[in-house]
């Protein structure tokens, strides 16, 4: 099949070459350490069970495996939770807080799990790079006693409580809104964010169910602009083209200013109503628009996405640790999975319209075009969750 | 001693089996003694072997000059197949994984159909299987679920023999290609990658050898993506993302050429794993020397993926400076000491 020749080369030498070096590389790492201590013997600092069995109150050793860290929206969550944790360490109740980043690669997240139970700490906080990916580890985790929650993002796992915004009410509030805008009639176009990641996936089905009510508004395209504001300015203008007559824009997060300048630059006229990005750069942009065109202001609506849950879960597993009980029915199921009541969502506060936009542009003022709208709850909001 | 030093410097793997060396040593100083712990080295392994078999197949294509972009998206479908039909079609599941197992050949099939026959450029073509496998993906498995039984992820994760069952399956692969490239197909992959006219003049039928070498490294994906869906006990349709670049990566601080012709699999093993490392060794720092510098607690996690990279980036640039192949200057140096390696 392959040519004419054939040629034996001496293969006995390579084999054996490869499992000599395989074999003396793993025999003498295997070997050195099996004596040393090995799993079983693994948390050095103090093992406390799950809630209820700790006597523990304070000296927690915390960390925080965040998936990534590349974009303006996390940095704010691990800087919200390191003032929290900073409040902790003064008070005694957390020793030590560290924080791992994992180039959202699911692998080096379970890698970095790996270690961390190697090395004993009390509780592990997740922002997960797969909902599911680390379910192994978790394994291992909960049975040394360890405490694993995850934050923002929902982990599939009975074990694991996760503290989440809650992302369905989030888009069904605008979705509701945007249909009230329209009086229930009009075209629109849907800037879903990226296929596949679970706060997309909840989004899109309250999006389509608020949608299911009003028969009147008619989806002409739907299209994923992955969280991109470059991406969602491209996608605008290409979409201009085909759909020059639209009514309204139904977007998540990520896209609005990209949408708005898209049709800026093609002199297009704005939507009669458009959904929410709660970045600050785009409150100002809004704010703009309407200090040019008094009579013709934007409609738009914000709905904060705080990274302050990051700081929320992070109390909430102190309280945890601290052996408080949850009261009955905090504890919900997330939309992504149904089997397990382990969630805990933060229903938005926060909602932007032409009514408070120039209240919350005050507000807002010393900040940086980085930031988004955010709210971290009060300990004693926090407090109430428990008995 | 000095033979064995002397074999490996002439081979294609050293810059890679160095950089693992180095890798080693600075992770044991700054890990310390629980560097040697079995569950240590378990993790490690059974945490890296996806990458590991993906750094091998994308080896067996980039020694015939070509590349693989699908491999990520290759695996992520492996995942998504096996789980799907355990989970939703309840097949047993030794069946459906067979059945993702054959799926990945079936890509690299196809990419071998590509870029041999119909002559794409194997960067377009399998740039092009990338998306299209990746949405297929995407459309058995929509949202992050699905189990797979305990006794895969608990055996995947356990030792036989003193040795993790993840390096028991990479020494398996690692023998298979070592039988394939004794045999003629391996040496002419080679020839086809060194130079594929002069393959072509002395009779080798080197669109039948790219064909093969595609669909190998397909099947080898196979196996990887089938790792990680033990080492995930799950499914999700974004998990295999980053094993495409990453095992160019690999295949790169393993010493290989892109060029073709020149590389190894043991580099490329070594080139997996000292990314692995990596990962390791920066968590190590943070863990037991950056968190306990107090002004230094808010901005740590910056530095973590800048600091990883940079290795990265170090390692790279120190293989790409010591390769002596694929470079038309080196062909004369490479036939030094008078045959080719192939460990």
């Amino acid at each position: 099949m392959f040519g004419k020749y054939s040629k034996k080369v001496g293969f006995s030498r390579g084999v054996i070459f490869i499992l000599v070096l395989v074999l003396v590389a793993s025999l003498s790492l295997a070997g050195c350490g099996g004596s040393k201590g090995s799993a079983t013997d693994a948390g050095k600092s103090g093992q406390s069970g799950q809630a209820g069995q700790t006597t523990k109150k304070s000296g927690f050793n915390i960390a925080l495996l965040d998936g990534t860290n590349a974009n303006a929206w996390r940095i704010q969550m691990e800087q919200n939770m390191q003032q929290v944790a900073d409040r902790f360490k003064s008070q005694g109740i957390i020793s030590n807080y560290s924080v791992y980043v994992a180039n959202n690669d699911a692998t080096t997240q379970a890698q970095q799990m790996d270690q961390l139970i190697n090395s004993g700490v009390d509780a592990i906080l997740i922002n997960p790079v797969s909902a599911t990916a680390l379910a192994p580890v978790i394994d291992k985790a909960v049975s040394k006693g360890i405490l694993v929650m995850a934050i923002d993002q929902h982990i599939n796992h009975p074990k694991v409580i996760s503290v989440t915004n809650d992302q369905y009410e989030w888009a069904r509030i605008q979705a509701e809104w945007l249909a009230k805008q329209l009086n229930g009639k009009g075209d629109i176009l849907q800037f879903d964010a990226m296929a596949g990641a679970p706060a997309n996936e909840v989004r899109h089905q309250a999006f389509a169910d608020v949608l299911a009510k009003y028969p009147g508004i008619k989806v002409l395209k739907q299209v994923n602009m992955d969280w991109d504001e470059g991406k969602a300015k491209q996608l605008m203008t290409s979409l201009l083209s085909t759909y020059p007559k639209f009514d309204g824009i139904l977007c998540q997060d990520g896209a609005a200013v990209g949408i708005i300048n898209a049709l800026q630059e093609a002199n297009h006229p704005l939507p009669k109503a458009i959904t929410s990005d709660e970045w600050i750069a785009y409150l100002r942009l809004w704010y703009d628009i309407n200090q040019k065109n008094p009579n013709n202001p934007l409609n738009a609506i914000i709905v904060e996405n705080p990274p302050g849950i990051g700081a929320d879960g992070l109390m909430i597993a102190v309280n945890l640790l601290q052996g408080k009980k949850l009261k009955d029915g905090v504890l919900t199921s997330d939309p992504m999975d149904k089997e397990n009541k382990n969630a805990i969502m933060i229903k938005p506060t926060v909602i932007i319209t032409n009514d408070n936009l120039k209240e919350w542009y005050e507000k807002t003022k010393d900040k940086p075009d980085t930031y988004y709208i955010d709210s971290v709850l009060p300990q004693e909001e926090i407090d109430k969750l428990f008995q | 001693m000095i033979r064995l030093w002397r074999r490996l410097r002439l081979s294609p793997a050293a810059p890679g089996y160095l950089l693992l060396l180095l890798g080693i040593i600075v992770n044991i100083l700054v890990q310390g003694p629980d560097f040697f712990t079995s569950y240590n080295f378990n993790s490690l392994l059974a945490v890296n072997a996806p990458l590991v078999l993906a750094a091998i197949a994308q080896t067996v294509v980039v020694l015939t000059g070509g590349i693989d972009l699908s491999i990520g998206s290759n695996m992520t479908l492996v995942n998504t197949v096996a789980i799907a039909l355990t989970n939703q079609g309840h097949w047993p599941v030794g069946l459906s994984w067979a059945v993702a197992l054959a799926a990945a050949t079936l890509v690299g099939t196809g990419n071998g159909l590509m870029v041999a026959y119909l002559r794409i450029p194997p960067l377009l073509a399998t740039f092009a299987s990338m998306s299209v496998v990746g949405g297929l993906a995407l459309w058995i498995w929509p949202k992050p679920g699905g189990m797979v039984p305990r006794e895969i992820y608990t055996t995947y994760g356990a030792a036989i023999m003193g040795i993790p069952v993840a390096g028991w399956i990479i020494i398996a692969v690692a023998l298979l290609w070592l039988l394939i490239s004794r045999r003629r197909v391996g040496i002419y992959l080679r020839a086809v990658g060194g130079r594929e006219r002069s393959a072509y003049a002395s009779g080798i039928n080197t669109a039948a050898v790219k064909f093969f070498a595609y669909t190998f490294c397909g099947f080898i994906t196979g196996v990887a993506g089938l790792c990680l869906t033990a080492l995930t006990a799950s499914g999700d349709p974004k998990i295999g993302q980053m094993f495409g670049l990453n095992s160019v990566a690999a295949v790169i601080l393993g010493g290989s050429s892109l060029a073709g012709g020149w590389g190894s699999i043991g580099g490329s093993i070594a080139g997996a794993l000292f990314l692995g490392l990596i990962n390791n060794i920066v968590f190590f720092l943070f863990r037991n020397y950056v968190s306990h510098v107090q002004s230094l607690t808010s901005v740590a996690s910056f530095y973590q993926q800048l600091l990883a990279n940079l290795i990265v980036i170090l390692g790279l640039a120190s293989a790409a400076l010591t390769q002596r192949g694929g470079a038309l200057g080196g062909l004369g140096r490479r036939r030094r000491g008078g045959r080719t390696q192939h460990v």
